[in-house]
């Protein structure tokens, strides 16, 4: 069951060239991917750290979630990070010891249409219902052109639980 | 009429029948079911379908026509985040809009072969074109896919 549960999650992958044409601010260097191409989750999803829905408001259940009582607006999807203990912030840099969620608003409907993460090292996206990548910045996905995401209109941050950080040190000591 | 002149007089008449049926089957959709977009979509899908493949060219064969619009499809909404945005467009549309042109079951196969090779979010399409649901509403994505799958071999469609 395993191998054919694989099969159901597999698109064909972009090419390198394909994404840079798509997102001509990529270069090599300047993005990674890291993962194969799957219709199963969005880059909300991925911003929340679920890889089995595909969030859109107004569907529930099954392959579909959307948090109750969220607005498919930009105030809602901030309010629905600030409930998780994000804060606004201006800074588009990566900042260690915070994670930190961009949010990127289209240019011919002003609605939010992607989301970007940082643990803290580097920005990460889902890429509609293709690969996720890691980029250096968050201006590499900005623009009209092709399938770049408008701009960022908002960036929240929260800080890395100790919790986590101490359990990841506990974890190497027992390793070493 | 000068052969150029004539190919651009079809192209625009054809462009401007399909815009009409896309105007018509929105307005449709609106008085449906104003406040659920993407019922909305599946219904604006279901409307284009009845009211513009009768005026289509058969001309060309079904998997020809379904590879372009899949392709199209792919290479307009592949990056969105939204499903709800890229049912509705008119690629994914006008493959809906295909199964009045088909015979034998033509359309549900290629849209059930495409979804084992290249696992997308076809299930409002199929739902379309065939008026059955065999996914459950607790199914997950592969489930989904399953799902559908089992249907076809069923049905003996694939």
């Amino acid at each position: 069951m395993g191998s054919q549960e694989g099969h159901y999650l597999i698109l064909r992958n972009l090419t390198a060239s394909e994404l840079e044409a798509k997102w001509p601010k990529l270069r090599s260097g300047n993005y990674a991917v890291r993962s194969r191409a799957t219709g199963r989750y969005n880059c909300m999803a991925f911003a929340n750290g679920d890889d089995r829905h595909w969030w859109q408001a107004g569907l529930h259940g099954g392959r579909h979630y959307w948090p109750p009582k969220t607005s498919d607006t930009l105030p809602g999807w901030v309010d629905l990070f600030i409930k998780q203990g994000y804060e606004l912030t201006d800074s588009r840099q990566i900042e260690a010891g915070f994670e930190k969620i961009a949010i990127y608003v289209d240019l011919v409907d002003m609605l939010p249409g992607h989301v970007a993460k940082s643990d803290g090292s580097v920005w990460k996206s889902k890429l509609g219902r293709i690969q996720d990548i890691e980029h250096a910045s968050l201006d590499l996905l900005e623009g009209d052109k092709h399938w770049e995401y408008g701009i960022v209109e908002r960036i929240l941050r929260r800080p890395i639980k100790r919790v986590a950080k101490r359990k990841a040190t506990r974890k190497r000591k027992v390793a070493s | 009429m000068p052969k150029e002149c004539e190919t651009r007089y079809t192209r625009g008449k054809e462009r401007f029948t399909r815009d009409c049926d896309y105007a018509y089957a929105r307005t449709r959709a609106r008085l449906s079911y104003p406040t659920h977009p993407i019922r909305r979509a599946y219904d604006l899908a279901l409307l284009i379908g009845r009211t513009s493949v009768n005026r289509r060219s058969t001309e060309r064969p079904l998997a020809q026509l379904f590879r372009e619009q899949v392709d199209i499809w792919k290479d307009q909404t592949s990056h969105l985040s939204s499903i709800t945005k890229a049912v509705a467009h008119p690629s994914y549309l006008r493959i809906i809009g295909l199964a009045k042109e088909s015979t034998g079951h033509e359309i549900e196969r290629l849209l059930l072969h495409e979804l084992e090779s290249e696992p997308d979010h076809w299930f409002a399409a199929l739902s379309a074109v065939t008026g059955e649901d065999p996914v459950k509403t607790e199914d997950d994505f592969d489930e989904a896919v399953a799902a559908w799958l089992t249907w076809g071999r069923k049905k003996g469609i694939i």
